[in-house]
């Protein structure tokens, strides 16, 4: 009996109890294991409960252990403590306003907008507050009209604790302030120690490390606290001043809707009194955001602890951008040296925020550049790069059959519109991404039983949105090989069944509508758009590169172009469309053209038969 | 003197099929070692356990047991011991497959505040009918 080895596996109830009684199977004392009425039974059952429950906890407290394996968020959010990271507060939105006073009866030259001044917003029927977080001066422009240059507001309402309930003192004596509130943006925080209610003397300002700060600067650390809350603590008269036990600390803040606030364009305001207010949308909010996530932070934090807030390789800039800006979705960064004309010891930052905001506004763009300007290596000068797209001019060929159709083919194609949207959602709109013909495809193809098969062509399409009447000499480069076509020849029918690599939409040259396409030998020319009588207006208008699929213009002037720019399209020789360096790759619907062709019934059947050869 | 048959026919040892302890763990005060119940006595005991567990009683088995405690609590009609009766059919039937019902009979005792049940059945393999007297009332 002693030999017997009772496996000790399993993890659940009803498996240990099965243990427990294959141990007993080898002793004769006690038969009565098996059944459920037995007192034997009724002790295995409390054996058996007590086993699983000590595996539980064990199981529960090993797992919190590691930041790879804790499930709770307080867990994960303490292990990220002893890694020095912050995990993201809920972020309120902000918006870019210019605010008009007009008051007659106001003859000042300026009139100051307080900090904390409220404007209101209505948005998908929800009312939000916007605050500003500093006074700001509007200046007479005209009598009795006031303006403000264009100021950030900020989703949310200023709240003040003078609470001492929240305020722990440890063993050691180091004073922590719990904010009562978990939807605290930790930006706006302001600390005030032993000042009166109404002061704003004696503020303490946030550190985020210890580097330079002495034993008596006025500074005060957040780290996360429990349940999604923060705690505010101070240096202990080390790296900054600790305040004495009993003094009145205040914490003032600001708490928020997060991304709830994001996209507001209308706003009112009425903190003047008698003045009639009119509050005009430059850049509609944005970045509002919520708390960081459990993956996300069990993500983020070892790699932050690996850039230690220091902006070095491309990807430190990425993911110092992407933490401290919740709306970037992507970022790209490479050296000065591939900018055109290439500026050494700079690095070029694009950002793709949504397919909403394709234009990333100067404001913005100097935010940015701001924060990593403190972080990036002295000699490296951070520079925004406007964000550039690449398009994909898609034409989808659609066989289906009517037998087996249960929608009709404009359903169909509003579907097959819908899953490319879908598709280019979900894996492209970034930078460094690739159109799969074969995935897309593939989505196509599950949208419905009678869709019979797919075809796709793409080709890839880089806007150009010129200054009208200069001369210019842009560069776009397409990163893939060209189809090279035969050369050019002009003859009387050149142009019937010509493919070029390179073919832009039609502009003004002149007045005569023209495009341009490659001549099959390394040229760019300019041809009119007539179609009875079509020539080349002017046959080097500058190079392609089959190679590289780098297309350089040389002193190219626009008259007029419709829409948003001129779209030049591309004939790769890979079907598989990459974006190139820098771009983000978005398929637009209205590049989409969609073919519904209908197998006739009888070259409907499907054929169930399988081979297997 | 033992007879020549007897001499060459092997004893047998009897052999429990069944066996278990007491649930007060009594000590024997001859061996001190704990009493065993065996055979019918251990299956009378389950039968017992069964039908006085309330459904939920036992760790993890939530569905395990007569639950006729509850029904102490009902007005004794008819149709309260007939309930009574088939909570504990349902019971043996589905937990304990060592007896083989014969009957189950359920009175009510009125005046002492207590029903009186008699369950008769066959162990397996077994011929003679066992009787399980149980009584159920209320402990307050």
């Amino acid at each position: 009996m002693a030999t017997v080895k009772t496996p000790i596996t399993e993890l659940d109830f009803d498996g240990i109890k099965s243990q427990l009684k294959t141990y007993l199977q080898t002793q004769t004392q006690f038969k009565d294991y098996n059944f459920e009425g037995s007192n034997l039974s009724a002790l295995l059952d409390v054996l058996a409960f007590n086993t699983f429950n000590n595996n539980f906890y064990t199981n529960m407290a090993i797992n919190e252990m590691f930041l790879d394996t804790a499930m709770l968020k307080n867990s994960i959010v303490s292990h990220a403590k002893e890694l020095n990271y912050l995990p993201r507060s809920r972020k309120s939105a902000r918006a870019q306003v210019i605010i008009t006073i007009s008051n007659e009866a106001e003859t000042a030259q300026t009139i100051t907008i307080p900090q904390y001044s409220n404007i209101s917003a209505t948005y998908l029927g929800d009312t939000f507050n916007f605050v500003t977080d500093q006074a700001f001066i509007a200046k007479r422009i005209a009598v009795g009209v006031y303006q403000t240059d264009t100021i950030t507001i900020y989703e949310g309402q200023m709240l003040e604790s003078f609470q001492r309930e929240g305020f722990i003192v440890d063993s050691e004596g180091v004073l922590r302030v719990a904010l009562s509130n978990d939807n605290v943006d930790t930006d706006s925080l302001v600390v005030f120690v032993d000042a009166e209610a109404t002061d704003n003397q004696n503020v303490f300002t946030l550190a985020r490390d210890i580097y330079g700060v002495e034993p008596t600067d006025k500074v005060f650390f957040i780290e996360p606290y429990f349940d999604d809350r923060f705690s505010v603590y101070f240096g202990n008269n080390n790296f900054g001043q600790q305040p004495e036990e009993f003094e009145d600390v205040r914490v003032r803040y600001r708490i928020t809707s997060g991304a709830e606030g994001n996209g507001i364009t209308n706003f009112t305001a009425s903190f003047v009194e008698g003045a009639s207010i009119t509050v005009e949308t430059v850049v509609a909010s944005l970045g509002g955001a919520e708390r960081e996530g459990i993956e996300s932070i069990r993500f983020n934090a070892p790699r932050a602890l690996q850039i230690q807030e220091r902006a070095i390789t491309t990807k430190d800039y990425e993911i110092l951008l992407k933490q401290k800006f919740p709306e970037i979705t992507s970022a790209s960064v490479y050296g000065g040296d591939e900018l055109d004309p290439p500026q050494y010891g700079k690095v070029a930052i694009s950002v793709y925020l949504s397919d909403d905001t394709t234009i990333i506004s100067q404001t913005l763009a100097n935010s940015y550049i701001e924060y990593l300007n403190d972080r990036s290596p002295l000699s490296i000068e951070p520079v925004f790069v406007q964000t550039e797209y690449v398009y994909a001019d898609t034409t989808i060929d659609i066989s289906y059959t009517s037998k087996l159709a249960s929608r009709t083919a404009s359903e169909l194609e509003s579907l097959v519109r819908a899953a490319v949207q879908t598709y280019s959602d979900d894996t492209l709109e970034d930078f460094d991404k690739t159109l799969r013909i074969s995935k897309l495809s593939t989505a196509l193809d599950a949208i419905d039983t009678s869709i019979q098969s797919t075809s796709i062509d793409v080709k890839p399409i880089i806007e150009y949105a010129p200054a009208l009447n200069i001369k210019a000499n842009p560069r776009f480069q397409f990163g893939q090989k060209l189809i090279q076509p035969y050369a050019f020849n002009i003859g009387s029918d050149s142009f019937t069944g010509y493919k070029p690599a390179i073919k832009s939409s039609p502009f003004d040259l002149n007045n005569v509508c023209v495009f341009i396409q490659d001549d099959g030998v390394g040229n760019i020319q300019i041809v009119s758009e007539d179609t009875l009588n079509q020539q080349v207006i002017k046959p080097i208008a500058g190079t392609v590169d089959y190679e590289t699929g780098e297309v350089k213009l040389v002193d190219f002037v626009v008259q007029k172009f419709s829409g948003s720019g001129i779209k030049i399209t591309a004939n790769t020789v890979d079907q598989d469309v990459k974006s190139p360096k820098g771009r983000v790759f978005i398929i637009r619907d209205t590049d989409v053209v969609v073919n519904m062709n209908l197998i006739e019934s009888k070259s409907a059947t499907i054929n169930t038969s399988k081979n297997y050869t | 003197m033992p007879t020549a048959v007897e001499l060459f026919t092997p004893v047998t040892k009897k052999v429990n099929l069944y066996s278990d302890f007491r649930k007060d763990l009594l000590q024997s005060p001859l061996s001190a070692d704990i009493v065993i119940l065996k055979d019918e006595d251990a299956v009378k005991d389950s039968i017992k356990n069964l039908i006085l567990t309330d459904p939920g009683e036992r760790p993890m088995q939530p569905f395990l047991g007569g639950g006729i405690r509850e029904m102490l609590f009902e007005n004794i009609t008819p149709a309260t011991l007939k309930l009574i009766k088939d909570k504990i059919k349902t019971t043996i039937e589905l937990y304990e497959p060592r007896a083989e019902l014969i009957d189950i009979s359920v009175k009510s005792n009125i005046d002492d505040n207590v029903v009186s049940v008699i369950i008769q059945f066959y162990i397996i393999n077994r011929q003679q009918p066992i009787t399980l007297d149980v009584i159920l009332e209320r402990i307050r």
